[in-house]
């Protein structure tokens, strides 16, 4: 398809007319045209256009251009000279001015990243329009032995009844994903997914772009179903949208079929929700499940009206709550924007949930601290430089400067070494962004969207130039031009006073970065050291899925007749993600009053042996014993608060069901070391089954791994086998404290290399300062070493100055994050010394490479000047 | 004070003006400039050293006709002033003066074509 008649590029002759002077006009677009045209009959019209547009920006040249001032202006002038000796000044002393720009631009780089992540951190839901009148439902529940169990979800009844008994809600939807993947197929295509029951409303809370149905009837069929765009081309190929997808079958479970209803664009990384393919939550009505009062397992989001008050609502809530025995008395609505950063929720969404501000904190203090000593490097150095110019400002101000034109060129040097900083930062962090990503686990990008974040950049650079150029700008254009060139001007001695304090703080700031970094180290350290009271290594396990169940005597016997294969069990929870705890147990000599929360797994036989856990007394439980599937274990903790001394053989009851205590187990951390081990019932009930686990022995992994593949297979074959270790999942419990440590690795390290540049500004300065003493003492028969050690001992202060500082705000800042945690290292002493000693070895490095310089040369080459 | 030296395009254009006679105007200094160095030029260049030159006295232009495809703009068109072939002249006797000097190629050895 061909244009007909090509025009050259309006925005291009726009843009022209902007510039060119006016009586230029006529012949320069008569010959770009001409040009236009001619180009035309040998070139694609796109390759025309594109010509065109380059001889306009061709046309950018001061002959061409309006309002051109003759080349002869003062200013023009000036502002050569300006630029020259700026110029000159770098190439008289290049490393200063590496070290003032690569110091700022390292800085810059470091404060980028941090930005960008705690903007990341902070627009959580933020892409949902309205996203802050959205808000959920969450409770507290009190229990009588004073425990609090906080719970993101509720009984399916009861956003119903809230949308029917108060005003101010425009929409709102339940959630509820399924705990376990389920097997989704269409044709050969089969994979595991999760899955999540949403109301029909669920696109009038979260309005997410439909690319193919609708939001408003997608999910009225109860066997309707809605994918995001990913799942799509998973299943139906990158040519989804062209083959039409809107009614396609796909089969969950082997046997129940849905059609595809809509497709929604995937959702951004900055969200709580994790979900491929929505459901009617209508389906969980027909499949049975409870909706009633008094058991919390859906998740509620309200879009509440413009002016409508959270707060208020929340209240009349709570107070109907307070009238109903089935419901905990602190209900309340949390705001959907805060969901991220201040749930602390025993069971939210996707298991647990920690507070993340606390996170956030930190990096803010990094930031700011980062931000803080490149300036403080920079006013340094800057001054430092400045004041060998004192001649120059001299000379200015005596053939008629004025102070205010002084003032300017040395701000505009330092707002210009600023700018060429941050166009270096930029750059680095342009290419750092995949590995920070990678790193911090997230998918931050650095468009153009962001553009409100660059010009916070490119104001703060501009601040940072005017500040650190401020001080000498103020000091040097104050001299008298007099005194100044007979040689008289002193760099008065409280600015040296003011370079060391910046010197020492910079260091004290190292040094607590570096504790800190050993310290958060040492403590995922211990907690993948730390005996957790079973065995998390070399034991699999498998979500229990399809028919796995029904034939799970004949799998178990056949893989514990392998060698192989120590143990095969099976439970309710697994000791990396419990979601089971409840009240309503009874026991000899409970308080008929209290109501206590216990957590209480399903247990198969050989849970305690299959875990290697430690029985304290009694047994496990037994084939051999027919009572048993009604008889309980407990932990310690539970036993404690039982207050039974004698606990074997006496009665225990969960909901009713009245049993036996048969065995006591030693404490196992069946949740992360973030909290003390909580009480635990053990008992049996094969329907809760939600996972398998197999114990293998030491030897040949991949070997006992293809066995327990072949018996699920032969027991399950319509189900993939899939399986993961349980020490990885362990791990994974950690991975905000890995993050962290990682992270901190980088930041500590950039850190003390800005100090180090400090450290380096701040020697310069001395040794020319100092460099008539050092050679007089020479003079006088001072041996290297002697001057070296003088000038030694006055850094050595400092650094032990910064150390001692350093101590006490470490271990304020490391402890308040270690109380976090239930199981916790010790703050030890070396952890202290080994990073003030690095400092102190790297700071003597320093010294003695840039003084030996100063104290080798021959004295009479700084001496002859007098 | 006018500087009053060629640089080597300013020599190639002035010379091209010349050649061009009528048809001197900016692109058409450009497109023959292009076809007969096989060098690329962008017209704001051309355009540029054609002013400057003019600043230099060694150029005058008038305004001439519009033609369709110009979207019926006039073009400027450039003629050569006496001084202007002066410094031609002086340049390129200087350069044959050079070559005279360069054993390897003096003349006889080498044709200019004269």
């Amino acid at each position: 398809m061909k244009p007909t008649n090509p025009i050259p590029p309006s925005a291009a002759q726009k843009f022209l007319c902007l510039f060119l002077k006016d009586d230029l006009a006529e012949e320069v677009h008569g010959d770009l045209q001409e040009q236009f045209h001619a180009m035309l009959k040998k070139k694609s019209p796109f390759r025309a256009r594109l010509n065109y547009w380059y001889q306009v920006i061709n046309y950018v040249r001061p002959f061409a251009l309006k309002n051109y001032k003759s080349k002869n202006s003062n200013y023009l002038i000036m502002y050569r000279h300006h630029v020259k000796i700026a110029w000159r000044n770098v190439l008289k002393d290049k490393i200063s001015f590496l070290i003032n720009t690569l110091g700022l631009a390292l800085s810059m780089f470091c404060a980028m990243l941090i930005i960008l992540w705690i903007n990341d951190e902070l627009s959580y839901e933020t892409f949902f329009p309205e996203s802050d009148q959205i808000y959920r439902l969450v409770q507290d529940q009190e229990y009588d032995n004073g425990e609090v169990f906080k719970v993101a979800a509720n009984p399916g009844i009861l956003p119903l009844y809230i949308n029917d008994n108060y005003a101010g809600i425009k929409a709102f939807t339940r959630f509820r994903p399924l705990a376990d993947k389920v097997l989704v197929e269409h044709g050969n295509t089969q994979f595991y997914e999760h899955i999540t029951y949403v109301d029909s409303t669920f696109f009038d809370v979260f309005q997410l772009p439909f690319l193919a149905g609708n939001p408003e009837n997608s999910l009225d069929n109860p066997n309707s179903m809605v994918i995001t765009a990913n799942t799509a081309e998973k299943y139906f190929g990158k040519t989804w949208q062209q083959d039409g997808i809107l009614g396609k079958m796909i089969s969950l479970n082997t046997n129940e079929q849905y059609l595809v209803a809509g497709v929604i664009d995937n959702l951004p990384s900055n969200t709580h929700f994790k979900f491929d393919v929505l459901l009617p939550f209508r389906k969980l009505y027909e499949q049975g499940w409870y909706l009633g009062w008094g058991n919390n397992y859906y998740y509620a989001y309200f879009l509440l009206e413009k002016n409508a008050s959270a707060a208020a609502l929340s209240e009349q809530i709570s107070k109907f709550a307070e009238t109903r025995d089935d419901l905990t008395d602190v209900l309340y609505l949390q705001a959907l924007e805060k969901i991220h950063l201040y749930s602390d929720f025993d069971i939210d969404v996707y298991g647990s949930t920690e507070l993340r501000y606390p996170y956030v904190n930190i990096f803010v203090i990094v930031a700011i601290a980062i931000i803080l000593i490149a300036c403080i490097n920079f006013m340094n150095l800057s001054t430092a430089q400045s004041e060998k110019r004192a001649k120059e400002i001299g000379l200015r101000k005596a053939i008629g400067s004025r102070r205010s034109q002084i003032m300017g060129q040395l701000l505009s040097e330092s707002v210009l070494i600023a700018m060429l900083a941050l166009i270096i930062a930029w750059t680095a962090t342009g290419f750092a962004l995949p590995y920070f990503n990678n790193i911090a686990d997230k998918s931050i990008t650095f468009g153009v969207d962001k553009w409100s974040i660059w010009l916070a950049f490119v104001i703060g650079s501009v601040f940072i130039g005017l500040l650190a150029g401020s001080y000498p700008a103020i000091y040097l254009s104050k001299f008298k031009p007099v005194q100044v060139l007979k040689g008289k001007f002193h760099t008065g001695g409280g600015g040296t006073t003011f370079r060391r304090i910046l010197v020492i703080v910079q260091f004290a700031v190292s040094i607590i970065l570096l504790a800190g970094t050993a310290i958060v180290y040492k403590q995922f350290q211990y907690f993948m050291d730390k005996d957790l009271g079973y065995d998390k290594d070399l034991l699999i396990y498998m979500p229990a899925r399809g028919d796995i169940m029904k034939n799970y005597d004949s799998f178990k016997n056949e893989l514990l007749q392998q060698s192989s294969i120590n143990g095969v069990t099976i439970s309710s929870d697994i000791p990396t993600y419990t979601v089971h705890s409840f009240g309503g147990f009874d026991w000899e000599g409970k308080n008929e009053e209290d109501d206590i929360l216990l957590h209480a797994f399903s247990a198969g036989f050989d849970y305690v042996e299959t875990l290697d856990l430690q029985l304290a007394e009694g047994r496990s439980f037994s084939p051999d014993f027919p009572a048993d599937s009604g008889n309980y274990i407990l932990n310690e903790t539970a036993l404690k608060l039982t207050g039974l001394t004698a606990p074997i053989g006496q009665r225990f009851t969960m909901w009713g069901n009245e049993g036996k205590i048969v065995g006591i187990v030693k404490d196992f951390n069946f949740k992360s070391l973030h909290k003390k081990v909580e009480p635990l019932v053990l008992f049996m009930n094969r329907n809760w089954t939600a996972y398998l686990m197999v114990r293998i022995a030491p030897g040949d992994t991949d070997q006992s791994l293809r066995l327990v593949e072949g018996s699920w297979n032969k027991a399950n074959p319509e189900y993939p086998f899939e399986y993961h270790f349980m020490d990885q999942q362990y791990e994974n419990l950690y991975n905000s404290e890995k993050r962290m440590v990682k992270v901190f690795d980088y930041f500590t390290f950039f850190t003390l290399f800005i100090a180090c540049l400090g450290l380096i500004g701040l020697i310069n300065h001395m040794v020319e300062k100092r460099r008539k003493e050092i050679s007089i003492r020479k003079v006088f028969g001072a041996s290297i070493s002697r001057i070296l050690t003088l000038l030694f001992r006055e850094y050595l202060q400092l650094i032990l100055i910064a150390f001692l500082i350093s101590i006490p705000v470490t271990i304020y800042l490391v402890l308040d994050w270690l109380d976090n945690y239930a199981y916790r290292i010790e703050v030890q002493w070396w952890m202290f010394a080994i990073p003030g000693f690095l400092v102190l070895f790297i700071a003597l490095l320093l010294v003695s490479g840039q003084t030996a310089k100063a104290v080798r040369q021959n004295p009479v080459d700084s001496l002859r000047h007098e | 004070m006018k500087e009053t030296r060629l640089g080597e395009f300013e020599e190639v254009i002035l010379l091209l003006v010349g050649i061009l006679g009528e048809e001197a105007y900016a692109f058409k200094i450009a497109e023959e400039f292009e076809s007969q160095t096989k060098r690329a030029v962008s017209i704001g260049a051309v355009h540029s050293t054609l002013n400057r030159l003019g600043d230099k006295g060694f150029l005058t232009s008038e305004m001439g006709k519009s033609t369709p495809e110009r979207g019926g703009r006039r073009k400027r068109i450039y003629t050569i002033t006496a001084s202007g072939q002066r410094v031609l002249q002086i340049a390129r006797d200087f350069k044959l003066s050079l070559w005279d000097q360069f054993p390897a190629f003096s003349t006889g050895k080498l044709s200019f074509g004269k």
